[in-house]
């Protein structure tokens, strides 16, 4: 299992492009993301989607997981502080997700690599933002090699 | 420290006869400058017991082999908080331990020690002069400055005397702290690298790391029954956990990141992994950083009795929009 996989597009073989994976958690920002397809906003194609029950339970070996296979950015979205289907499960991960950001940034990797973002399920054009801001940032900063297997 | 080591045989011979059934502290190496842990359950055993400083185990993780027995361990200031931390883990019954606490004049570095006498010393006696320590041998004395050839971890050290024990074993000490000693230096210069830099930096590290897991092994916070790192699947299943048993960068990178992770926030500063790890890899400068950012964005790390990641605060910083 690679991000790799399936990612040629037609006429442009050579082109780089960002592989983004992002983990959304299913009440706010999963249903964001389909607000968006729904409203036929237009975002990138860089992200691979996965639904995860709640932003907490993206377990930070997932985002080192991904970087291992791949990723170039990892993007994890849940509800507003606040606002969490489980009450309190995203505070949780704004902690967590706070200062892992900063041992990834210790250890090598851009702090653009990880974004955390709040997405409720009524924000799907904050969601194509969020894709389109991230896919221009990563483009700049070219492939992430840290962590990366087999580069 | 020849009192302290009388001191503690008597102590440790009392707490033997009135009912402690294990007294863990320590006894003389098998190398030159060197110190085991000594485990007592006889009276006799007593007198195998010393106290210099060359102690620089942690011996509080062995009470987790321990748990169900009355048991006294010797604690140094730095040991003590590992206790709190397995015990507010449920791990341990304060109530079966006996903390035997030795004030601390700072652990001696034995490689820039061996580096500097020679590898054939043969050392009769130590002495803590306050800044100094004298060693005598056969032929002689030396004067060993504490600013030189403390461990590190012991440079900044302002928990000399160990609090919240049941017994102390000789006076309180000053602290040997160095005040020109900065720990954040080499974690400032590190975090002063561009990325690509600092990927290099600790690519070298995790690089050579043979993942012995023995940073993993010796640190009270790393006390999970079953590790994240060896769940116990069948090797059909092999490829399903978080990191293969082969060598490669991005495993042990995924490794160090995550065991550091995991005990954010829980980290007691004992420096134990960074002293048993083979291929000395600076696991405390992850470990320091990680603790300061704690601190700097949660406010006291041990507020919470699990570590400052049990817990969280509508007040927290939200640094994401």
């Amino acid at each position: 299992m690679s991000v790799e996989d399936g990612v040629k597009r037609e006429g442009e073989k050579n082109a780089w492009e960002p592989r983004i994976v992002a983990f959304l958690c299913n009440w706010c920002s999963y249903a964001g993301a389909d607000l968006a397809g729904v409203s036929r906003l237009k975002y990138p194609a860089n992200v691979r989607i996965i639904r995860v029950p709640c932003s907490s339970r993206v377990n930070p070996q997932f985002i080192l997981r991904a970087f291992q296979r791949g990723a170039d950015g990892v993007l994890v979205a849940g509800c507003h502080p606040g606002d969490c289907h489980y009450v309190t499960g995203n505070y949780f991960t704004r902690r967590r997700l706070a200062l892992f950001k900063r041992l990834l940034e210790f250890t090598g990797f851009m702090p653009e690599r990880l974004k955390v973002r709040w997405v409720s399920a009524a924000e799907g054009s904050r969601f194509a933002e969020t894709v389109k801001e991230m896919v221009e940032e990563l483009k700049d900063l070219g492939p992430n090699l840290v962590m990366r297997e087999g580069r | 420290m020849k009192e302290i080591t009388e001191f503690l045989r008597r102590e440790a011979a009392r707490l033997l006869s009135e009912g402690v059934e294990l007294f863990i502290g320590y006894g003389a190496g098998t190398r030159p400058v060197s110190a085991r842990p000594l485990f007592a359950t006889k009276l006799e055993e007593v007198a195998e017991l010393v106290f210099n400083p060359f102690c620089v185990h942690n011996l509080v993780k062995y009470l987790l082999r321990h748990a169900d027995r009355k048991v006294a361990v010797v604690v140094k200031g730095c040991d003590r908080p590992a206790v709190d931390r397995l015990v507010a883990e449920r791990h341990l019954d304060r109530g079966r331990i006996t903390l035997v606490g030795i004030p601390c004049g700072g652990m001696l570095a034995r490689e820039r020690l061996l580096a500097e006498l020679g590898p054939r010393l043969h050392i009769e006696a130590v002495e803590d002069r306050g800044s100094s320590f004298t060693l005598r041998f056969p032929g002689g004395e030396h004067t060993l400055e504490k600013k030189k050839y403390l461990m590190e971890k012991c440079l900044g050290c302002t928990r000399n005397n160990p609090a919240g024990v049941d017994v102390v074993i000789g006076k309180e000490v000053l602290p040997v702290a160095d005040p020109e000693h900065d720990p954040f230096k080499e974690i400032r210069e590190i975090e002063a690298l561009p990325a690509l830099e600092r990927a290099a930096f600790w690519e070298k590290f995790f690089g050579r790391c043979l993942r012995c897991y023995a940073c993993r092994e010796v640190c009270p916070a790393c006390s999970c029954t079953e590790c994240a790192f060896e769940q116990a699947v069948p090797g059909w299943q092999q490829g399903a956990t978080w990191v293969s048993k082969a060598k490669s960068l991005p495993d042990n990178y995924h490794y160090h990141l995550i065991r550091a992770f995991h005990v954010a926030g829980r980290c007691t500063g004992c420096a134990e992994c960074e002293r048993v790890c083979p291929v000395g890899i600076p696991l405390m400068l992850i470990n320091r950083k990680l603790a300061a950012e704690t601190t700097a964005l949660f406010g006291e790390a041990m507020d919470d009795p699990c570590g400052a990641l049990c817990a969280y605060s509508v007040a927290d910083p939200d640094e994401f929009e």
